[in-house]
């Protein structure tokens, strides 16, 4: 008996384990797609044939991934079926508003001679309702407590923050020390010159001056290797726009003048080509050496004074 | 050992021991520190948290807080006729907060005289809606409840200011009751337009009305609501009952107000009809 029994069990998962990932795909995308459905949902009976959906499309789940689906499925419609209880008014009569309103209206009231406003034939006037009249109505029922307007003592409980007061004495203690930040004001700032363009300029002006020349006798600054670097960067603008070329010969890396392209050549497929080449600390010293620089073709430039007072927008 | 006669004679949690260092001296001390705190917090409107509590009244030992808190309570409410109640959790509805009253009362019952239940449940008697209302969870805060006998309160809670102001606030709330807990935003105006109130118009009694709308809602007496609008980018806000209002204004006491308007024999068929218009919510 047991045997058999187990033999089925076996059969049927296998059963249920030969579906082909195709048909969990399509599970899932119906899934998907009634949950999506959900939004639309505006009617009770909507909503139960939506769930009857799911309950048939449920058969056809037996892994986690679509179970997890069907759970989100089943909270979203529970949610719906929450919101659409909430609103249900239930069968029988319901409170009358309207009239609890005028009820209201004409203990505040609102119902003199004056005519302000005329309602099916009555008349209400609504600018000098009483609504202490409703409050005094309202007080046996609302349970608020009075507000105190004093106490003897303080809140003994209450105690003033000491960190504050020992970082304040920190503070004083060093105020001779304290720099003032310093104030701006308009005439202070200084419209920034844009120094790359300047030196890109400044610098393809010395390469048309020197014509063809090697690369490092070219950028190397044996006093500054930042302005190296900086020479570097500049250089590849050159290249970028095509004013300067790069060539080889004899294994050496050769810098020249050279006809930047116009548009016609650009629209020729030229591609701008920009690379900036990496130098360290050592290998500028070496080159320095091998190539024996004493001088900086480029002029080295002025070191711009970092803690003067002048302020860049 | 005279510790513990204290704690016999005076009071009936002596199911919960005192930490040794602690003398009942410095249990009552505390008692009264929270009676103050109480009172005090309830100038503010804003509920009284229970770490606050535990900073300013209990500093260490949290263990003592059943017993200190059931004390202050009966204080609170034989001396001044108020009690603290757990500031009811967002999404507490008028109908949990029913149950969870009922279920409170028959404990009470259950247990006879409100006085001899123990302190370790006690901590739950008036006070914690959260373990009967639908597992939501709790607040840990606290807000006065009035006590005083309604017929009795006459001009002791309120002024003429605020007798309009709540005049105001209870019509709201019992228009938000009988539409089922929520009402659009657009139709609380709607509503208020009957009695001369206009948003953005001047008032000649409160000028700006929507300005005290907001104050309602700041105070926990209204719950402003976002709902998107299905297949759209819009949201509408609806308004529901907050939990100042689930607190200070009970069912009971609604039903008992409204009831107030109409005739002898009309009154059981408008309380019933009130039931069915705030449905399950």
């Amino acid at each position: 008996m047991d045997e058999r029994n187990e033999d089925i069990d076996i059969k049927e998962l296998n059963n249920l384990y030969s579906q082909t990932e195709e048909s969990n795909r399509k599970v899932r995308m119906k899934y998907r797609s009634l949950i999506e459905d959900l939004k639309d949902v505006s009617s009770t009976d909507m909503l139960i044939e939506k769930i009857a959906t799911g309950n048939e499309l449920y058969k056809k789940v037996n892994r986690t991934q679509e179970a997890t689906l069907d759970s989100q499925f089943l909270l979203k419609s529970a949610e719906l079926g929450a919101k659409q209880a909430e609103s249900i008014k239930l069968a029988g009569e319901n409170f009358d508003i309207e009239d609890w309103i005028n009820k209201l209206l004409t203990t505040m009231g609102g119902r003199q001679d004056i005519d302000i406003k005329q309602e099916n034939g009555e008349t209400v006037n609504l600018k000098s309702l009483h609504w202490e009249a409703i409050g005094i109505k309202a007080e046996p029922f609302f349970d608020v407590v009075p507000k105190i307007n004093n106490m003897i003592g303080p809140l003994s409980t209450e105690q003033k923050e000491r960190k504050t007061i020992i970082r304040h004495a920190r503070e004083n203690k060093n105020s001779v020390n304290l720099k003032k930040p310093q104030e701006l004001r308009k005439e202070d700032i200084k419209e920034q010159e844009n120094e790359t363009t300047k030196n890109v300029v400044q610098i393809c002006e010395i390469l048309y001056k020197v014509g063809r020349i090697g690369l490092f006798e070219f950028i190397i600054n044996p006093e500054s290797f930042s302005q190296t670097i900086e020479n570097i960067f500049y250089l590849s603008f050159l290249i970028h726009d095509g004013k300067a070329l790069l060539d080889e010969e004899d294994g050496e890396l050769i810098l020249d003048k050279a006809d930047p392209p116009d548009e016609e050549d650009y629209s020729h497929g030229i591609k701008k080509k920009q690379y900036v080449l990496e130098l360290d600390y050592d290998t500028w010293k070496d080159i320095i050496n091998v190539y024996n620089i004493k001088k900086s073709m480029i002029p080295t430039r002025p070191k711009v004074q970092t803690n003067n007072a002048k302020w860049y927008s | 050992m005279i510790i513990d006669d204290n704690l016999e004679s005076t009071s009936t949690q002596s199911n919960i021991k005192l930490p040794v260092n602690l003398t009942q001296e410095d249990i009552e001390k505390k008692v009264l520190d929270l009676v103050r705190l109480a009172i005090s917090s309830s100038v503010t409107d804003i509920p009284l948290k229970r770490e606050e509590i535990k900073k300013k009244v209990i500093k260490d030992n949290m263990r003592i807080f059943p017993i200190v808190f059931e004390e202050a309570q009966k204080i609170l409410r034989d001396t001044y006729c108020m009690e603290l109640v757990e500031y009811p959790a967002r999404g507490s509805t008028i109908l949990s907060i029913n149950q969870s009253n009922i279920l409170n009362s028959q404990q009470q019952l259950q247990q006879g005289d409100a006085q001899t239940i123990q302190a370790s449940q006690t901590n739950s008697s008036q006070v914690s809606l959260k373990k009967v209302s639908s597992k939501k969870y709790s607040t840990n805060s606290y807000i006065l409840r009035n006590l005083i006998p309604g017929n009795l309160r006459k001009g002791l809670i309120f002024n003429k200011e605020d007798y309009q102001l709540h005049g105001l606030l209870i019509i709201i709330l019992c228009l938000i009751y009988a539409n089922g807990n929520r009402v659009k935003e657009e139709i609380i105006y709607k509503y208020l337009e009957k009695f001369g109130l206009y948003k953005n118009i001047k008032h000649e009694t409160f000028e700006d009305v929507e300005k005290h709308i907001i104050q309602f809602t700041q105070k926990g007496y209204l719950e402003k609501e976002k709902t998107p609008i299905p297949n759209s980018e819009e949201v509408t806000y609806s308004y529901k009952w907050g939990p100042r209002a689930l607190v200070e204004f009970p069912e009971k006491n609604l039903l008992n107000f409204i009831k107030g308007f109409y005739e002898k024999e009309e009154q059981e068929q408008i309380v019933k009809e009130l039931i069915r218009s705030r449905g399950i919510n």
